[in-house]
């Protein structure tokens, strides 16, 4: 699209500047002074433009992995699905990162993201016919500092288990 | 007054060479091609119903305006053998979209489905599909077929339309506001957080071992690593909160290369998706290779 006429020049330039705040409002990290909300929420939505913009803002200071445990019904545990093998090649690995994302979303304890959390358990069932339960836990390993990685890189970690899911198979329609 | 409004018109409505609308176009393809193409055999648990995240829980949990829905309405399909024929045509279409063949119609297709995809289950979607979608959306309004395409040969070739017009700047400018917005913002919020203000926010970044392309605990073990990550941590927030600089031309190629060098370094220790490709792609809109400089004098 190419403008020619003042008038066209002038609408357009009336959308530049309002797209370009209610873009700015909908990103705002203070919620008071994002006076628009009512107006850049639908609009920006709309659009498919929603993305908060938030990368590595509080990198954490542990390390989190999704341990998927499931129960035979003889009582044994098997892992439905192994931690943190990585593909052998380093660049070629977009199916494990998008499966390592999957891990951290549904292991990410912020407010609305237990929603994922059946759902996933519920596939897990679906894909292991011999469990009878599935568990999803949370396993936090914290990073060494500075002066550990130093003095004993191979020290004893301290880690932290916490149980998300813990769902009965019978109850999934497989 | 008369002054400010013919600025403010070059700014927006400036012509632009059209390969530098190509280079986003081809890049935009092959960084969808790199990133979806994997995704072909999985679409059973990333887009099926149920899969990880089935059609019914995804109404159930919207909680974006009604408005995103209806722009969304294809990710409502529960037929995988459909699925599966939505996202092989939007293979397609950004075979085409780098080809330059039909890419007024394909880009739009191939825009939609994959934006389509990502919102349909958000639990595998990272930041590389976010850049592609938002990205995408400025690119809609760029005539993308107009250089280095089959279009343009075939227009040429046969004389198939009149001569057109050059085209303007202003979706272009509006994408690289964009970029400036997600720096800034990702700078600012940053700057509140006291991780990143103590100086230690680069190495628990780096410390992530669930991303680590290979096994670097030999850097985390260097006295100097530690301060390298220091150092690191503040250039990234001086970087991106001066993220607008880019629009000064004298500091453009300066403010590329740190970003440049910012990203590579993310993408060499760290395996995000593909998100520091995605993001270094947003720099071809900054980026006026020489030879189109020489053409424009």
């Amino acid at each position: 699209m190419t403008p020619t006429s003042p008038r066209a020049r002038a609408l357009l330039s009336v959308w530049f500047v309002a797209h370009v705040l209610l873009v700015v409002n909908y990103v705002l990290p203070w919620q008071e002074v994002r006076v628009l909300d009512p107006l850049s929420k639908p609009y920006v939505h709309a659009l498919l433009l929603k993305q908060e913009w938030n990368m590595f803002r509080k990198p954490s200071r542990w390390n989190k992995f999704l341990v998927h445990e499931g129960l035979r019904s003889d009582g044994s545990v098997f892992e439905l699905e192994p931690q943190r093998t990585k593909p052998d090649e380093p660049f070629f690995r977009v199916v494990y990162d998008r499966r390592t994302k999957v891990h951290f979303v549904v292991a990410f304890e912020k407010e609305g993201q237990e929603i994922f959390r059946p759902d996933y358990a519920e596939h897990l069932c679906r894909e292991h016919p011999e469990a009878q339960r599935v568990r999803l836990i949370k396993r936090s390993v914290k990073h060494l500092s500075a002066k550990q990685w130093r003095r004993d890189p191979d020290r004893v970690r301290t880690e932290a288990l916490k149980p998300l899911v813990d769902l009965d198979c019978s109850t999934v329609d497989r | 007054m008369r002054a400010l409004w013919e600025r403010w018109q070059r700014f927006w409505f400036h012509e632009v060479d059209p390969r530098r609308l190509a280079m986003l176009r081809i890049g935009f393809a092959l960084l969808a091609l790199w990133t979806y193409l994997p995704m072909l055999t999985e679409l059973d648990w990333m887009l099926g119903d149920p899969g990880s995240f089935s059609v019914d829980s995804r109404l159930e949990h919207w909680t974006d305006s009604r408005w995103g829905l209806y722009a969304n309405p294809l990710w409502q399909i529960r037929d995988l053998a459909v699925i599966q024929g939505l996202f092989g045509l939007s293979l397609v279409a950004l075979v085409c979209v780098g080809l330059g063949l039909g890419t007024r119609v394909a880009f739009p297709i191939a825009w939609i489905l994959l934006a389509s995809a990502m919102n349909r289950n958000p639990v595998w979607s990272d930041g590389s599909d976010a850049v592609l979608r938002v990205f995408g959306f400025y690119m809609l309004f760029m005539p993308l077929g107009r250089a280095w395409s089959v279009d343009a040969w075939i227009r040429e070739r046969y004389g198939l339309f009149p001569k057109l017009k050059s085209p303007s700047k202003w979706p272009l400018r509006l994408f690289q506001i964009q970029v400036c917005v997600l720096y800034v913002k990702t700078g600012v919020i940053k700057a509140t957080q006291p991780i990143w203000r103590d100086g230690d926010a680069v190495w628990h970044a780096m410390s992530a071992e669930p991303y680590w392309r290979f096994d670097a605990s030999w850097f985390f073990q260097q006295e100097w690593f530690w301060w390298f990550t220091v150092a690191a941590t503040y250039g990234t927030l001086v970087f991106e909160i001066g993220y607008p600089l880019m629009f000064l031309r004298r500091a453009r190629t300066w403010m590329l290369l740190a970003g440049l060098a910012l990203h590579l370094g993310i993408f060499v220790f760290l395996s995000l998706g593909g998100f520091s490709e995605a993001i270094l792609w947003t720099y071809l809109a900054f980026w006026v290779p020489a030879f189109m400089r020489r053409d424009r004098r």
